[in-house]
């Protein structure tokens, strides 16, 4: 198992967000993370991701006790996670929102921004094309120059796909990639992520809303509510369960 | 130990009572308004010489010249909010708190144009003999300072507790959205921190200089410790303010008594550093202060 | 106008120039610690203090007082300043880096707070309230206006040195995620950005130059005692030339310090024409006036003159 969520709780204030949450991600998998608005989706990404640590319950990824670990740490060991709203840096390019990720550049170092020059040069001649691929790849390469804050929703959905491939991760994380993005864009966008699964041997978790789009990727599926697991198996399997449509239509608390 | 009482302790409440009074405002205005309002001790240092004509001038009692002080105080922050803050409401907060740095010295400024830098006093010659109480001296300023940031530290506390406006400024302290939400009035609230937190700086500004005298950076000087209380006491948290101000002020006065030995625990040269250390070790160790105000 | 008052114009023409450069070092480092990074740093004068004693005390000759006695040339010692005012800033830093830049400011007041009461109180090191003085200035072996010139010199090639590690700092990918974390903290964390070691090292490289340029003005003088930690001269200045310049431009941020220099030290010369009633009046006019310019600046005209306009960055 690549990442396996044990027992994990979170509450703020008094809402329970997550509570007893186990389940667990195997290594080329598209694992699916279905449930109702307010399920403790994505409080449970977060956990995962290192944004805050859990009450109480333990992380596992890659073999090794990763509970509490902070975001970056766990970026360097290959998880890298996007965003449901698009946390673009506004400012930057669209090109430089995915130059800005891959680590261990010389030139991002102050001493080598100074003294080497052409080592920071040529990995940055390395990475731009990387990401134009990237860029290409996501049909974004006409707005690569513009400020990725005038980007539409959509666009900065997949602006955030492309930043997590710039990684080269062992597992994304995707919250919604498809909200927000038009229905032409989500069919690619579907054959996007299957295709960086099979060819690139990246392992996914996906949380969505569109069923259709969980159907057509994922085994398993995993269904949260109230803060737990409910269920979990093939889309079929789940969609046959009455619990879930329960879940689905008791809705948010 | 009746010099440890005399000339510590009880200086030491003085010049805590005095943080407290200025830190309940920074901590007010830092939870609502959410900058560090870096103005806090200039705006004290002016209203210690508004205060001057009534004192000196009319011949009024010094608490008479911080009641007048605040009443004025509150009306030069109001219109200092609307021509300095508001503006930049809008944008990051920290510009708020810069702009809060060029008032502070607009303030200084002006005071130094208009009094020069030599210093005042509200006793112009007289010496009033302190009281005695068998061992126990007390000057009769002390006994009052006391007294009124006591009544005062109370009054805060039934303004939050016991009305409406002090509820909406705690609500709106927890959270601004949730405020706007449920039709809190903000703008309203705001002007009722800037008349709180202008009038408990203005009656400390006065007790500052009835105590020692008036210069015009009296208040710069105050403001670090004010700001090491409101960190103790914890962020938006006024009672906190209070006690972190009397722990700042006691631990200034008491680290020069000798505690060990004859000499001073601390050359009085650093006595406003101790403000400063416990600040930082407040940072290192318990950075929402003791009473677990907001972290930014 | 007679040889003699042209000579005068010439060599004041020099000293605004050497002081508007070194102004111009250390809104270089302001510019690296709030252009760049958003941090609000209040105690400019504290890193410049740190590096102007520490200059100070291994360049001078022995003294009953005070430490000293090193004699070490200026070689030596500007790097030593540096090196303590980066020290400094590392301490400040592993505190206070992670919080609220409120914070930082609030802190780096009681650094300079604290710094000024050293400087003050302990005699053993900084001679108290005499300050050090007879200090080499490099190039004072050379005839005439000469020494002067030198010393400009020198003062223009480390602001051009110090310009150009600012701006390759800022355009290298070090830049571009310094500005990916002020865009969005979070999501450059979920990037793998160590976000606090960013955020230190701009702050220690900033803290650095303004040791340097308080190194440079203590040479300069030939004298360094408490007023250097003046909060005014050497933090509320630098802040109006930075601003005014336009933070996060490195060029605005060398104009804003010889202009905003060049408008002081001319105010003050103006003043003393003033009846000496209204001349000391006239001092504080003029603070009045960094403090109203500094509120204007940030009110109205966010971005100065040469600084990035909103939306761009
Ligand atoms: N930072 C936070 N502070 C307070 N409450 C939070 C926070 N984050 C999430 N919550 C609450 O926790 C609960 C779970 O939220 P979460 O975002 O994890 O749900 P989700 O399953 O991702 O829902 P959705 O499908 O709508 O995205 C919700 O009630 C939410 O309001
Ligand atoms: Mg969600």
């Amino acid at each position: 198992m690549l990442l396996e969520i044990e027992d994990v709780a979170k509450s703020f204030g008094g809402l329970q967000a997550v509570s007893g949450c186990t389940f667990s991600v195997e290594k080329g998998s598209i694992t699916g993370l279905i449930g109702p608005n307010g399920a403790g989706k994505t409080t449970t990404f977060n956990i995962v991701a290192g944004v805050f640590g859990p009450d109480s319950g333990s992380v596992r990824f890659a073999g090794r006790d990763v509970t509490g670990m902070p975001s970056h740490k766990l970026f360097g060991m290959g998880l890298v996670r996007t965003f449901q709203i698009p946390h673009e840096f506004g400012h930057l390019t669209v090109r430089d929102n995915l130059m800005t990720v891959p680590s261990g550049q010389p030139g991002e170092r102050l001493l080598g921004a100074w003294l080497a020059p052409a080592k920071t040069r040529e990995t940055e001649d390395r990475i731009r094309a990387q990401a134009d691929d990237v860029l290409e790849f996501l049909k974004l390469d006409r707005v690569a120059g513009d400020p990725a804050g005038t980007l539409s929703g959509g666009q900065k959905k997949l602006l955030e796909l492309g930043r997590a491939m710039m990684a080269e991760p062992a597992l994304i994380l995707l919250d919604e990639p498809g909200a927000g993005v038009n229905p032409t864009l989500l069919e690619h966008l579907g054959d996007m992520i299957i295709e960086l699964n099979r060819t690139r041997g990246y392992s996914i978790c996906i949380i969505e809303h569109n069923m259709d789009m969980i159907a057509k990727l994922c085994d398993p599926v995993i269904v949260m509510a109230q803060g737990a697991v409910l269920t979990q198996g093939t889309m079929d399997e789940v969609r046959k369960d009455k619990r879930v449509l329960d879940a689905y239509l008791g809705g948010s608390r | 130990m009746y010099e440890f009482v005399n000339f510590y302790l009880i200086p030491g409440l003085v010049l805590g009572s005095i943080y407290a009074l200025g830190a309940i405002g920074v901590s007010m205005l830092f939870s609502i308004l959410r900058f560090a309002h870096f103005a806090h001790g200039d705006m004290m240092t002016l209203a210690a010489y508004l205060a001057l004509p009534v004192v000196v001038g009319l011949g009024l009692h010094p608490l008479a010249g911080a009641a007048a002080a605040a009443l004025m105080t509150s009306v030069v922050a109001l219109g200092i909010d609307k021509v300095g803050y508001q503006p930049v409401r809008a944008r990051p907060t920290i510009v708020s708190a810069m702009v809060s740095l060029g008032i502070a010295l607009m303030i200084r400024s002006a005071i130094q144009v208009g009094y020069g830098v030599k210093t005042q006093s509200y006793t112009t010659g007289q010496i009033t003999p302190p009281l005695r109480f068998d061992w126990l001296i007390v000057q009769e300023r002390h006994i009052w300072i006391i007294a009124s940031s006591m009544v005062l530290m109370l009054a805060v506390h039934l303004l939050l507790s016991r009305t409406r406006a002090g509820k909406a400024m705690r609500a709106m302290s927890d959270s601004a959205e949730l405020a706007q939400l449920t039709g809190i009035p903000t703008e309203r609230v705001v002007r009722l921190t800037w008349v709180v937190g202008a009038s408990l700086a203005a009656v400390a500004g006065v007790f500052a200089a009835w105590d020692t005298f008036l210069q015009t950076m009296l208040g710069w000087f105050l403001l670090l410790p004010i700001f090491a209380a409101t960190i103790l006491g914890g962020i938006g948290r006024p009672y906190g303010a209070m006690i972190g101000g009397l722990v700042i002020g006691l631990a200034e006065e008491l680290s020069t008594y000798p505690w060990l030995g004859t000499e001073p625990l601390i050359s009085p040269g650093y006595k406003t550093g101790v403000a400063f250390a416990i600040m930082v070790a407040i940072l290192i160790f318990r950075p929402h202060g003791l009473f677990k105000g907001r972290v930014f | 106008m007679s040889p003699d008052q042209l000579y005068g114009f010439f060599l004041y023409g020099i000293s605004l120039l050497t002081m508007g450069g070194i102004y111009a070092v250390l809104a270089l480092g302001l510019n690296m610690h709030w252009g760049l990074t958003g941090i609000l740093n209040i105690g400019i004068a504290g890193f410049f203090a740190v590096g102007a004693y520490t200059s100070a005390i291994l360049a001078s000759a022995p003294h009953p007082v005070h430490l000293g006695g090193f004699a070490m040339p200026a070689i030596f010692t500007f790097p030593a300043a540096m090196a303590a005012s980066a020290v400094v800033a590392y301490g400040i830093a592993r505190i206070c880096i992670r919080l609220r830049s409120d914070y930082l400011a609030i802190a780096s007041i009681g650094i300079a707070e604290i710094l000024r009461l050293v400087v003050k109180n302990a005699r053993e090191l900084t001679n108290g309230t005499l300050g050090i003085s007879n200090l080499p200035r490099p190039f004072d072996w050379v005839p005439g206006a000469g020494g002067q010139l030198a010393f400009l010199a020198l003062v223009i090639v480390l602001v051009l040195g110090v310009y150009w590690l600012a701006e390759r700092a800022r355009t290298s990918p070090w830049g571009r995620t310094m500005r990916a974390i002020r865009d969005n903290e979070e999501a450059a964390r979920a990037l793998g950005k160590d976000v606090d070691a960013f955020r230190t090292r701009a702050f220690v490289t900033g803290a650095a130059f303004m040791g340097l340029a308080g190194a440079l003005t203590a040479h300069y003088l030939k004298f360094i005692g408490p007023e250097a930690t003046d909060p005014l001269l050497a933090t509320f200045l630098v802040w109006v030339m930075l601003i005014v310049g336009g933070s996060g431009s490195n060029k605005g941020a060398i104009l804003g310090a010889f202009l905003m220099w060049a408008v002081w030290s001319v105010s003050e010369i103006l003043a003393g024409y003033l009846p000496s009633e209204l001349a000391t009046r006239a001092a504080f006019v003029r603070v009045f006036i960094i403090g109203f310019v500094l509120v204007i600046v940030l009110q109205r005209y966010e971005s100065g003159i040469l600084g990035p306009r909103r939306g761009e960055s």
